[in-house]
């Protein structure tokens, strides 16, 4: 199971739960919260 | 409650194909009217493998989905579904492509004046296989799907999670290599949308298939990294700790 995270027409994330959840990229962690 | 018969898992899934993935972008953008949309996109799909898709609204979700069965051609770039590249096929090889590619759409897109059976049967019926082969197949994924008590009820008597559930059997009445899910749980509620994250599950453990789900419920995609379907309970488990990757 993996994750992609498109913004703005671009790949911002590709990989699975725990490198999501252990993101340090603002946007993402503002999103999965 | 018994659990019911499973299908037999389909031996033809999952072939190695050139590209060593079931789906790969490679580098692919499309604009509208000025407006870019996709901007030098780049994955992998590895085979039997599910990739939750998120994105604001807007972001080009649902238009990747349709790049990635040819319903549109991008500006740049180049796109492999099992193997082939959908962006140089003729019109021809893309329907025989998309034979082998099941997609679950965001509304469940039923055909509102046939029954059940008829929708779930539809691309059966195309292909001219026997009716007792269809019959045969359409109650094994409606009973799949835990639904073979609607094979003769018409979409407007069931619910919105049972639509979903009538639409996921029909695009694995075909033993599809590769599934794709746009909103699978949109405008369902928490408790349906439970459901049909289970079922989803239970196809992905069950078929092996590959999949590519869009999603707008991170909690969906997270729920499914953690579960696991269970054959003998016929019900979605959590997966033992430290066999996953810690997420909420």
């Amino acid at each position: 199971m993996s994750f992609l995270i498109l913004r703005d027409g671009k790949v911002i994330f590709d990989g699975d739960a725990q490198k999501l959840v252990t993101s340090r990229d603002d946007y993402i962690r503002e999103y999965i919260s | 409650m018994p659990a019911p018969t499973l299908p037999s898992e389909n031996p033809a899934a999952s072939p190695v194909s050139p590209s060593g993935y079931a789906i790969e972008f490679d580098n692919v953008s499309i604009a509208f009217d000025e407006k870019v949309v996709l901007d030098g996109i780049s994955f992998q799909l590895p085979h039997g493998e599910t990739k939750a898709l998120f994105g604001v609204a807007g972001s080009g979700k649902s238009t990747l989905l349709k790049l990635a069965i040819g319903l549109m051609r991008p500006d740049r770039g180049r796109i492999f579904v099992l193997g082939d590249e959908v962006t140089s096929m003729s019109e021809q090889d893309l329907f025989e492509l998309r034979r082998r590619v099941g997609i679950v759409f965001q509304e469940s897109a039923l055909f509102d004046s046939l029954k059940v059976y008829e929708n779930v049967a539809f691309r059966l019926m195309e292909e001219g296989i026997s009716g007792e082969e269809i019959e045969r197949r359409v109650r094994e994924v409606l009973r799949f799907v835990e639904l073979e008590r609607t094979y003769d009820m018409f979409p407007s008597e069931l619910s919105g999670g049972m639509r979903r559930r009538v639409a996921i059997a029909r695009a694995i009445i075909t033993e599809p290599e590769v599934l794709l899910y746009d909103s699978p749980t949109g405008g369902l509620d928490p408790v349906t949308s439970n459901t049909i994250v289970e079922l989803i599950v239970k196809q992905r453990d069950v078929y092996k298939t590959s999949a590519l789900m869009v999603t707008h419920r991170l909690q969906d995609a997270f729920t499914m990294a953690t579960h696991q379907f269970d054959k003998a309970t016929n019900r979605m488990v959590p997966i033992p700790k430290g066999q996953r990757g810690e997420v909420p």
